[in-house]
């Protein structure tokens, strides 16, 4: 049965671990976004193990300081644009110290295949969004894999709405002929 | 400036959810202002395999786990369990130490009871409030040389 909790707002779980400092409203809030949120840091990055720290990081923040996250905003906002703004300090830090960034290309090799033509459309899709830059993949990776709505990503991004509609169409085209350049040049 | 700024939301919420065949009849018109039925299905497909990819990654353990929760003192209070002889011993004691209490409130009651024995052989009860506020009262008298009674003044 689905509990009560499970089917409360992200702002309401939130209001409730702030008040209450309800673990079980926390965790439910945890499990809703790990995952999301290290998927968004690591299509923009490219990296994997260094992301989930990232996102990790994020929650023992709002953990520690619940304060820090404003209830009566949207959570989803808050919580992309503080993983997007800490993305950008861990990569300040590591431009200074000149390190390499390690890219989620051999993530390739997980990918479950049945046959050789769907696993080399999956491959040639993961291609695809990895070689759109990083403001069309932002949007992008915002709607189809983290499902925001247009709105909040336009708050994340800074960006007015029109805009994310404009760069999300630009995206899905440029992919569309990336994946299927032969039948974009027949057509 | 770029049309598709004005592009509806729900085409782009509708490509990841439905092929073309699948769209209701208003939801195909709305579609067919901006896009073929072919476009359409070949976004469709490519944000289909989109989510395959996705849902094959594994997502790496952090290296600093999750704090345990450290309960609050009244939740600890709350949730502490106590064995069934600690209770029952609990309970028994505060019968006991409530029991006798009382008694010793009853005893203190009968001896405590202020009474003198006249001539005759019987005993008459003290009024102990008069009692007390005579004895308040002979406390607070000074032994000022003015107050001194007189019989206890010897001329030497």
């Amino acid at each position: 049965m689905k509990s009560f909790k499970t089917s409360n707002s992200d702002e309401g779980l939130l209001r409730d671990y702030i008040n209450s400092k309800s673990r079980q409203s926390f965790d439910i809030l945890y499990s809703r976004y790990f995952r999301s949120l290290w998927k968004y840091l690591a299509w923009l990055s490219g990296e994997t193990d260094c992301c989930a720290d990232i996102a990790q990081n994020i929650f023992l923040k709002l953990y520690e300081r619940p304060g820090i996250c404003d209830p009566n905003r949207n959570f989803k906002v808050w919580l992309f644009s503080s993983a997007k703004n800490q993305w950008k300090n861990e990569l300040r830090n590591r431009n200074t110290r000149q390190q390499h960034l390690v890219y989620l290309a051999s993530s390739e090799q997980q990918i479950v295949s049945d046959n050789d033509g769907r696993q080399e459309r999956l491959e040639s899709i993961f291609k695809a969004v990895e070689s759109l830059n990083e403001t069309h993949k932002e949007v992008f990776v915002l709607k189809y894999s983290n499902n925001l709505s247009i709105q909040e990503i336009a708050e994340v991004c800074q960006l007015p709405p029109g805009t994310v509609k404009s760069r999300l169409f630009n995206a899905l085209k440029q992919l569309k002929n990336k994946v299927n350049p032969i039948k974009d040049i027949q057509a | 400036m770029n049309h598709y700024d004005e592009l509806p939301e729900d085409i782009l919420d509708l490509l990841a959810q439905k092929k073309y065949e699948q769209l209701s009849r208003d939801e195909k018109d709305l579609v067919k202002n901006w896009l073929s039925p072919e476009a359409y299905d070949e976004y469709a497909a490519m944000l289909l395999s989109f989510r395959e990819v996705e849902n094959s990654f594994d997502t790496p353990a952090p290296s600093q786990a999750l704090p345990e929760h450290k309960p609050t003192f009244l939740r600890k209070l709350v949730n502490y369990k106590i064995p069934a002889y600690q209770a029952v011993a609990a309970v028994f004691i505060t019968l006991l130490l409530v029991n006798l209490s009382t008694s010793n409130k009853e005893n203190n009651k009968h001896i405590s009871q202020p009474f003198f024995s006249t001539n005759n052989g019987d005993t008459v009860p003290v009024n102990t409030k008069n009692a007390i506020e005579v004895g308040e009262k002979s406390m607070g008298t000074p032994l000022s040389e003015d107050n001194y009674p007189e019989e206890l003044v010897f001329n030497l």
